[in-house]
């Protein structure tokens, strides 16, 4: 669904007031526009990355927008990247570091069996591949791949949350993927306790 | 381990106990020569610059205590911490404590081995302390049992160890078989090829502390992994043709194999579960 202008407002209106709408639905794109009246850029900034221009004749501001898209998220990998464990060497002792990634959800993973399919199928959105184990009754251990860069990825997924290790190898883009996949595909109320956007 | 590391990390659906506290895991099986000349090797030290103390873990997922272990520990001062440790504060001096880390049902084997050291008692409901530690705000944290009811154990801080069974190891050097076969199709080593598992670089990858690990405890775990390695590919021969047709293949065609690599390599994990529970009635 697409709205624009007042219809937008009212329909994010609409979106605030129902709880169960608010898990459902999620931003595909967001329009931005940037410049003068006279001289602008209108461009569409897609959930995975994509720009589109629209309109307008201002080169620069779009220029503008994408250097600035870039500039916060290469901060916002970097960001993620100091959690990712591993060892630093320091007056020759390797000392440890890094925590766990948690992913809280707000809608409850009912059915095990598909959602670990479709999260481990190697597979557009998520292109993770993996092998699962069952932990207890309802909580999974997952050794994952990310079939974009090929590094690991360990999981442990209960109904609520997911947990999520990032070893020192790994880039920060696959956790932010994974959690904006899962936001779009899964559950747009879903929180990552160690993300901070500005 | 890692429950106990769990505890000085801030985690949804596990205590934060000990990091509220301020401790943070600092070194992972460092040995330390104490100042009556013998060596620990303690599994994990956490420090609090909050509380200006070190507590020095050893964690027990089995029955025993090695030979001599306490009486190695009873000559560890806090000048032989001071070195390996860092502290952010200038409040000092500096102390510590040993604690025993032990699951529940261990837990009175260790209580009668390990006096006059506190033990925390691993349980599926809740973790308990035995014996006190030497600060009160620590021992404040445990006055009552910590409830374990609705939590999520930690199990991917700490991979394994080389005293782990074959089970734990095995999904672990399957994942890395796997993802030396991805990069194998684009100019990477062979997952096939024995001496593709004599590169430190390799074998780093299946362990997260790697370089935190003795140079013994390295060994160990590289002739570990080697083994399983060489039974795994040697016994599956539908894993060694669907390792080779992935290693074939170029560009983005490799989703058939993927998914048969997945459905044989959980059969492998599965079957190897299924045989630790048998040997356990052998």
């Amino acid at each position: 669904m697409t709205v624009s202008g007042s219809s937008a407002s009212k329909a994010l209106k609409a979106v605030r007031a129902e709880e169960e709408l608010q898990r459902s639905i999620s931003y595909s794109k967001v329009r931005i526009r940037r410049g003068t009246a006279a001289n602008y850029s209108k461009d569409d900034l897609r959930y995975d990355g994509a720009f589109s221009v629209k309109s307008g004749s201002s080169v620069d501001d779009h220029m503008s927008l994408v250097d600035e898209t870039k500039t916060r998220y290469r901060e916002l990998v970097g960001s993620i990247e100091r959690f990712r464990l591993g060892t630093r060497e320091a007056d020759g002792i390797s000392r440890v570091k890094g925590k766990a990634f948690n992913l809280v959800l707000e809608r409850k993973i009912q059915d095990f069996a598909f959602f670990l399919n479709r999260l481990l199928d190697s597979k557009e959105p998520f292109r993770l591949w993996g092998l699962r184990s069952k932990a207890s009754e309802d909580y999974y251990q997952v050794l994952a791949l990310d079939m974009h860069t090929g590094s690991s990825i360990d999981l442990e997924i209960s109904p609520e949350f997911i947990r999520a290790y990032l070893p020192e190898e790994a880039c920060g883009n696959t956790l932010l993927r994974l959690y904006v996949n899962l936001q779009h595909y899964f559950d747009s109320r879903i929180r990552c306790e160690e993300l901070v956007f500005q | 381990m890692n429950c106990v590391i769990g505890l000085c990390a801030r985690d949804v659906c596990w205590p934060s106990t000990l990091a509220d506290l301020g401790y943070q895991v600092q070194l992972i099986e460092q040995t330390i020569r104490t100042g009556s000349g013998d060596d620990v090797k303690p599994d994990m030290i956490a420090v609090s610059d909050v509380l200006v103390h070190s507590l020095v873990f050893e964690c027990k997922g089995g029955i025993s205590l090695d030979a001599g272990q306490i009486s190695r520990y009873k000559g560890l001062r806090v000048g032989d911490l001071t070195r390996w440790v860092t502290l952010r504060t200038a409040n000092g001096p500096l102390t510590f404590d040993l604690c025993f880390a032990v699951r529940e049902e261990t837990e009175l084997i260790f209580l009668g081995q390990t006096d006059p050291y506190p033990v925390l008692s691993f349980g599926e409901n809740a973790i308990k302390k035995r014996r006190d530690f030497s600060r009160t705000e620590l021992n404040g944290r445990f006055i009552e049992a910590i409830d374990l009811s609705g939590m999520r154990p930690p199990l991917n801080y700490y991979p394994f160890s080389d005293q782990d069974k074959d089970a734990v190891i095995i999904p672990r050097v399957l994942r890395m078989i796997m993802q030396i076969a991805l990069k194998s199709s684009k100019g990477g080593p062979s997952a096939l090829v024995d001496s593709t598992f004599d590169s430190e670089d390799i074998l780093s990858g299946t362990h997260v502390y790697w370089k935190a690990l003795s140079t013994e405890h390295r060994t160990e775990l590289g002739n570990r992994i080697r083994g399983i390695v060489r039974r795994i590919l040697a016994s599956h021969e539908d894993l060694r043709s669907q390792l080779e047709e992935l290693e074939s293949k170029r560009g983005y065609k490799i989703r058939g194999p993927l998914t048969n690599l997945r459905t044989t390599m959980e059969a492998i994990v599965d079957e190897c579960e299924k045989q630790e529970i048998m040997n356990r009635y052998v």
